[in-house]
């Protein structure tokens, strides 16, 4: 017998009652109570730390144990077993592997499931959810950033004839350059998931020759044809969302920070899809990879240049940058690093 | 007066206690969390009625301790049918479009009626000595409280933030029972201002320093270049204050609103009291946040432990007789024709 406190379920009276789990079910007595419930008639609550059991019965009665071992004792004698999830909740051993898998399954889906879900994803939005998309994303920037491009009309149709010249081949994406200008955000070039490219004036001014705006759009396309914008938004709002739910209930700076460096990290390893992509199609077209890494130089000097080539940084604020550090993108175009794998 | 003469020390004071540690919720905790993912999220509402369990069942008073009792296929099904609402809304309102319109109104319409279902769930399933809690709350109030003065709140930019908890802990307080014995809520609108006062003061400040320290740097720049020196140190002070408020504006929310919540409610003629620290509480939050942070998120459930375990101490009751005499509430009959809604929606909401 042991000791336990039992409450008839109509009034909140505590009973002091002494406890026996049998074969057949539990008898309750003392206190004025003399009671046996069938073992099928009774529920018995899981371990769960050192919470007190509870043994719950049809009428709404139930009886609180607080002497674990003396009740688990009962129990091993009855033959009553606890459920296989209780059981794994108390092993250390169950508790130790739970971890180790929990690591292992969190490093695989950052490295592996969350980049191929997007993909996949990316793969299976309709294209015109992406046109639409597309369309108030640059309505958005006109409205904001930017301002008509100051190009002649000449100089125009020659940057678009060499841009068709470069000729990806990617099947119902057809691509438009689009001309603006915008001081604000300096030389750059932007693609839409439609296909759609922005040029900025300030980039084609900073170039010193065509083929170095050509390898800069090069680079652009590599993002349209991986679908690098989609996936971003789409491993964005998934990170976010994951990273909130394994938080939980703690703080909003908390889930931001890690969700920007996982987001930093995605976008770095599509700047170097990019690159490749890029510098593939240079090859292609008889274009030396140097012009890539000469205006990637060029970028990484001038002062306000942010997308293409993140501007100069060094040590851990790598690991918030978007892109990878230019040095090691220029250095890895003139070794030859970069664009003998992935054809266009 | 009762008069309970079994009970020599009648009105003594009876503190809440938590009997719960990290590294056994830890053990529970990860076991479910695995379970969770490797099912896709399905095993979720098993694993949130273990946590409920677990920190229920850890927290005593007067000898006894409380259980919860949500049915994890109740909870799963209110949480697919949750699920696709949140998608259907993100849908109406990703394309600007009548649609968005559509699905805010919508939105507006259904979450008053969806608290008060969560609200009732939650009590329903909550016991203390084999008796249930219970909310009675109406409809017409849920709209009172979630629609009208929500609204309020966000077209007075806030200032009326004070006087919507007031009116939401007196429709959750004033409707809840536990048997058959009613609490009941004894602050108003004015006590919620008083203890909203320093937050809004913190607030101020903040906003204040923001503007000086930039509106220093822009003189700067009217002139020539402004010292870079000087604006690392603006922006240096600036930054500190500003994360120190952050740190202490969530502290002293907590801390003032949960005392004067407690302090005025009454369950029949006991009474409560909370007494919790501003300090103390940010002491636990900033150190749970650099801990759970180094540990990449395991440190979770000692954490959430030592949020329970602080908070459960700074509770007491004050009986003013014994603690035996509640009576259960038929709850039986009405739970097969008003509960059915309740179970279908479980929103966890930190109110």
């Amino acid at each position: 017998m042991i000791a336990g406190v039992y409450y008839d379920g109509r009034t909140a009276r505590a009973y002091a009652v002494r406890v026996a789990v049998g074969r057949d079910g539990v008898r309750m007595e003392g206190d004025g109570i003399e009671r046996f419930v069938p073992l099928e008639q009774t529920k018995i609550s899981e371990r769960l730390g050192s919470a007190p059991r509870k043994l719950s019965f049809p009428d709404g009665a139930i009886c609180e144990l607080r002497d674990h071992e003396a009740f688990e004792a009962q129990l091993r004698l009855a033959g009553i077993r606890a459920g296989y999830i209780d059981r794994l909740q108390r092993s250390t051993r169950a508790g130790l592997m739970a971890l180790v898998v929990t690591i292992l399954l969190g490093v695989a889906g950052y490295i592996w499931g969350l980049p191929g879900f997007a993909a996949w994803a990316a793969r299976a939005i309709p294209e015109d959810v992406t046109a639409l998309l597309s369309e108030q994303t640059l309505a958005l920037f006109d409205k904001t950033w930017f301002e008509d491009s100051q190009l002649s009309d000449a100089r125009k149709t020659e940057l678009e004839s060499a841009f068709a010249r470069l000729q990806p081949q990617d099947g119902a994406l057809h691509y438009r350059l689009l001309f603006r200008s915008s001081p604000t955000i300096g030389p750059n070039a932007f693609a839409l998931p439609n296909g759609d490219i922005v040029l900025l004036d300030e980039l084609v001014n900073l170039a010193s020759d065509d083929e170095q705006v050509l390898a800069v759009l090069g680079h652009e396309l590599g993002h349209v044809h991986h679908r690098h914008g989609l996936r971003l938004l789409i491993q964005g709002a998934l990170t976010g969302t994951l990273i909130a739910l394994w938080l939980g209930d703690t703080n909003s700076l908390l889930v931001a920070l890690p969700t920007i460096l996982a987001q930093a990290h995605y976008s770095r390893t599509f700047e170097s899809e990019a690159d490749a992509y890029g510098v593939a199609l240079l090859r292609v077209n008889g274009i030396a990879p140097e012009r890539f890494a000469e205006i990637l130089e060029k970028l990484s000097k001038a002062p306000d240049s942010d997308a293409v080539a993140a501007p100069a940084q060094e040590g851990w604020a790598d690991y918030l940058a978007s892109h990878p550090a230019p040095a090691s993108r220029i250095r890895a175009l003139r070794e030859g690093r970069i664009g003998q794998q992935h054809g266009p | 007066m009762i008069t309970g003469d079994h009970h020599p020390v009648r009105n003594a004071p009876e503190r809440f206690r938590f009997t719960g540690n990290g590294s056994e919720y830890f053990g529970i905790w990860i076991v479910n969390l695995l379970l969770t993912i490797v099912t896709l999220g399905i095993y979720s509402p098993w694993a949130k009625v273990r946590r409920l369990k677990y920190f229920y069942g850890n927290t005593e008073l007067a000898g006894a301790s409380f259980d919860y009792h949500g049915d994890p296929l109740a909870i799963l099904k209110g949480r697919l049918l949750a699920l696709g609402l949140f998608i259907l809304y993100n849908a109406a309102t990703s394309v600007a479009s009548v649609w968005s319109v559509v699905g805010l109104v919508f939105l507006a319409l259904l979450l008053p009626w969806l608290l008060r279902s969560s609200f009732r769930f939650r009590l329903r399933y909550s016991s203390y000595r084999g008796l249930h809690f219970g909310f009675h709350g109406s409809n017409a109030g849920a709209y009172w409280v979630f629609l009208a003065h929500l609204l309020l709140m966000f077209f007075t930019l806030y200032l009326t933030a004070p006087l919507f908890h007031a009116r939401l802990k007196q429709y959750q307080h004033n409707n809840s029972r536990y048997g058959t014995a009613p609490f009941s809520f004894h602050a108003g609108a004015a006590g919620f201002y008083a203890a909203y006062l320093p937050v809004f003061g913190i607030l101020i400040a903040m906003v204040v320093v923001m503007f000086v320290s930039i509106g220093s740097l822009q003189l700067g720049v009217d002139g020539e270049k402004p010292d870079p020196q000087a604006v690392v140190s603006i922006m240096g002070t600036m930054f500190l204050v500003l994360i120190g408020g952050m740190l202490l504006i969530n502290p002293v929310w907590q801390a003032l609103t949960q005392n004067l919540v407690w302090n005025n409610t009454r369950l029949g003629e006991h009474r409560f009291q909370s007494n919790l620290g501003v300090f103390p509480l940010m002491w636990i939050q900033v150190s749970n946040f650099v801990l759970v942070v180094l540990t990449l998120g395991f440190f979770a459930p000692w954490a959430a432990v030592r949020v329970a375990r602080y908070r459960a101490e700074c509770m007491q009751m004050i009986p003013a007789g014994s603690l035996d005499e509640f009576v259960a509430e038929q709850q039986r009959a009405l739970e097969a024709v008003g509960e059915e809604s309740a179970e279908v929606f479980d929103i966890d909401i930190g109110l």
